[in-house]
């Protein structure tokens, strides 16, 4: 198990602040946040490559805090790779080993077999593409067995169907070795693909950490909520047992909670758009329709005029099912487990 | 204005190679004299070269990687010896001798004044100075990170410096040594100030053509210009073709 506890660290004039984790052995952990955030420092100061001003780093118990980057032997794998360029790619693998050469040359076979780079011992890393490079780097972190794979941004500058195919490179080596990893990132989508174990880090900090289901599925602060890609983040009324007001909308909200104001998010793909004829949504207006990657971003208010809006989103064949458009009349329909209270 | 200054050169590079004919040169060139400046440069100028190396390796690697403190102060004091008069350089060093701390360095045996090893001295500190630029600027060119990740994968700092820095500056370290030895070849303004213009005992090569031009022996001083012009190109071309990159005073 890998436990970070408050963990304090400065690189020039930013700060990471008391950064807490811990991920179980076997476990993959996302970081995810914006650029600046502070992923990079993170990583590099659990790999002992940033001094720490405070705080723990442990490893199964282990207290590596002051220990050096050798000491620690993380697997190790930057955002630019850093390849030694100077070596081939076998060189590069077996950098790591302290084992007599039949080993070392067995323990390469098995992980260029794994990766599937047998074909590119002899090459160099500059003839190499961003796949192929990122495989050979993850070779040569895995090579000497570490505790913890540590992947800061793994997949950037890969095109998209690289990317695809080294998220199945990633899910291959965690599953066949079952290597520890946690990996820092700024899209989401990367981290929902791999991860068991999700933080969001924001300004130095990390906002939330946690299972999945619980920072995606149920995250308890605002910035989170939005890092998770919960587009409507609004304050509600309650109304009474079951029902809330959202956006000038009523909708049937989970028993228990006490009347009055309260903070809530919801996903717009948990707003279901139906049609103007189904007795079970609200009557809303579409006020705003926008394209966002493959689906329709939907704005919807209770009439025309209202200042709060709700967004949801559909894919197109639905929106042109609905004949959605501006101004049209649609209802809105929301899973009471659906709207997440902050 | 390049072409203009381009041609201003090789004039007068054309006028050194041309201004004696092949058997006059060849004629200078094997006096026991001139091999002997020859020979003299040679030595003390390999010997300054591995020790600015030695001084360089680290001092370079430290300014390129470390936060040192006083780093501004430092790298003014390293270029310092590089801008300074050449004869300044000889006059203080002479001074030294004239403080406490030089009295000491006698009493120790080590006057240095008028000697061999004075010319190594004085060829040293500017030849080191410009070796820890050119080292830097090799060092510099290597991306940390290569350490970093050798260091993740258990190599020690030395392992690392010897293994990812070392084979990656390589080109960049040998650059600098031969651009590094050419500039101790061609001192003369510390060596006539600190180690005097003795024939037969400091006559490194500058100090013979000037004693040759003194006294009015052109031929002589033209043949052992010739040699510095062959060894200050052949160095320029090595630097260049090794990827050399850096200052170049």
């Amino acid at each position: 198990m890998i436990r970070v506890s408050e963990l304090s660290a400065t690189a020039g004039a930013f700060r990471l602040r008391k950064m807490s984790l811990e991920l179980p052995s076997g476990g993959y952990g996302a970081i995810v946040g914006p650029t600046g955030a502070g992923k990079t420092v993170l990583i590099e100061a659990i790999a002992g490559l940033q001094p720490v001003d405070s705080g723990s780093v442990e490893v199964d118990g282990r207290d590596l805090t002051r220990a050096a980057p050798e000491v620690r032997r993380f697997g190790y794998v930057p955002q630019d790779r850093a390849l030694f360029p100077h070596m081939s790619v076998a060189q590069n693998i077996v950098f790591g080993l302290d084992r007599s050469p039949p080993d070392k040359w067995e323990r390469m076979s098995d992980l260029v077999q794994l990766l599937g780079i047998g074909h590119l011992s002899e090459r160099r890393p500059r003839t190499l593409s961003g796949g192929e490079a990122q495989r050979v780097a993850l070779a040569r972190a895995l090579a000497p067995d570490p505790p913890a794979l540590l992947l800061d941004e793994p997949l950037t500058g890969l095109d998209h169907d690289t990317r695809r195919e080294m998220v199945g490179v990633l899910e291959l080596i965690h599953q066949s070795t079952g290597a520890t990893v946690l990996h820092v990132t700024h899209d989401l989508d990367e981290a929902l693909a791999l991860a068991d174990h999700l933080g969001v880090i924001r300004g130095g900090q990390v906002l939330e950490w946690g299972s999945i289901d619980a920072v995606f599925g149920h995250p308890r602060d605002e910035r989170v909520a939005r890092s998770v890609g919960m587009d409507n983040l609004l304050d509600v009324q309650i109304l009474g047992p079951g029902r809330m007001r959202v956006a000038g909308l009523e909708f049937p909200c989970l028993e228990g909670l006490s009347s009055g104001s309260a903070r809530v998010a919801i996903r717009a793909g948990d707003v279901l758009i139906t049609s103007s004829g189904d007795e079970r949504g609200r009557p809303a207006t579409v006020s705003a329709m926008r394209r966002r990657s493959r689906d329709i971003l939907v704005r919807l208010s209770a009439h025309a005029d209202a200042e709060m809006a709700l967004l949801a989103s559909c894919s197109p064949a639905r929106a042109r099912q609905l004949g959605l458009r501006v101004g049209g009349e649609v209802r809105v329909l929301i899973e009471p487990e659906r709207i997440h209270l902050l | 204005m390049l072409a203009t200054f381009a041609t201003m050169v090789a004039i007068l590079v054309g006028s050194d190679l041309l201004y004696l004919s092949p058997a006059v040169l060849w004629q200078e060139l094997i006096r026991a004299e001139t091999l002997f400046a020859i020979r003299l440069s040679l030595i003390t100028a390999t010997i300054t070269t591995v020790l600015a190396m030695g001084i360089g390796v680290p001092a370079a690697y430290a300014l390129s990687r470390f936060k040192v403190p006083c780093a501004g102060l430092i790298d003014t004091l390293i270029d310092l010896p590089i801008v300074l008069p050449p004869l300044l350089i000889g006059f203080s060093l002479l001074i030294v001798y004239q403080t406490a701390f030089g009295h000491l360095l006698v009493a120790g045996g080590l006057d240095l004044r008028y000697s061999v090893p004075g010319i190594v001295l004085a060829q040293f500190l500017v030849a080191a100075a410009f070796a820890i630029r050119t080292l830097k600027a090799a060092f510099d060119s290597i991306d940390p990170r290569l350490e970093q990740v050798a260091r993740t994968l258990g190599a020690s700092p030395g392992r690392s410096f010897r293994c990812i820095v070392l084979p990656l500056a390589r080109r960049g370290m040998v650059a600098g040594a031969v651009m590094t030895w050419a500039r101790a070849i061609g001192e003369f303004g510390p060596i006539l100030v600190f180690c005097g213009a003795t024939r037969w005992h400091t006559e490194v090569l500058p100090i013979a053509i000037w004693l040759d031009f003194s006294i009015g022996r052109i031929e002589a001083a033209m043949a052992l210009a010739v040699i510095m012009l062959a060894i200050s190109t052949a160095s320029l071309v090595a630097f260049k073709r090794l990827g050399g990159k850096g200052y170049l005073w």
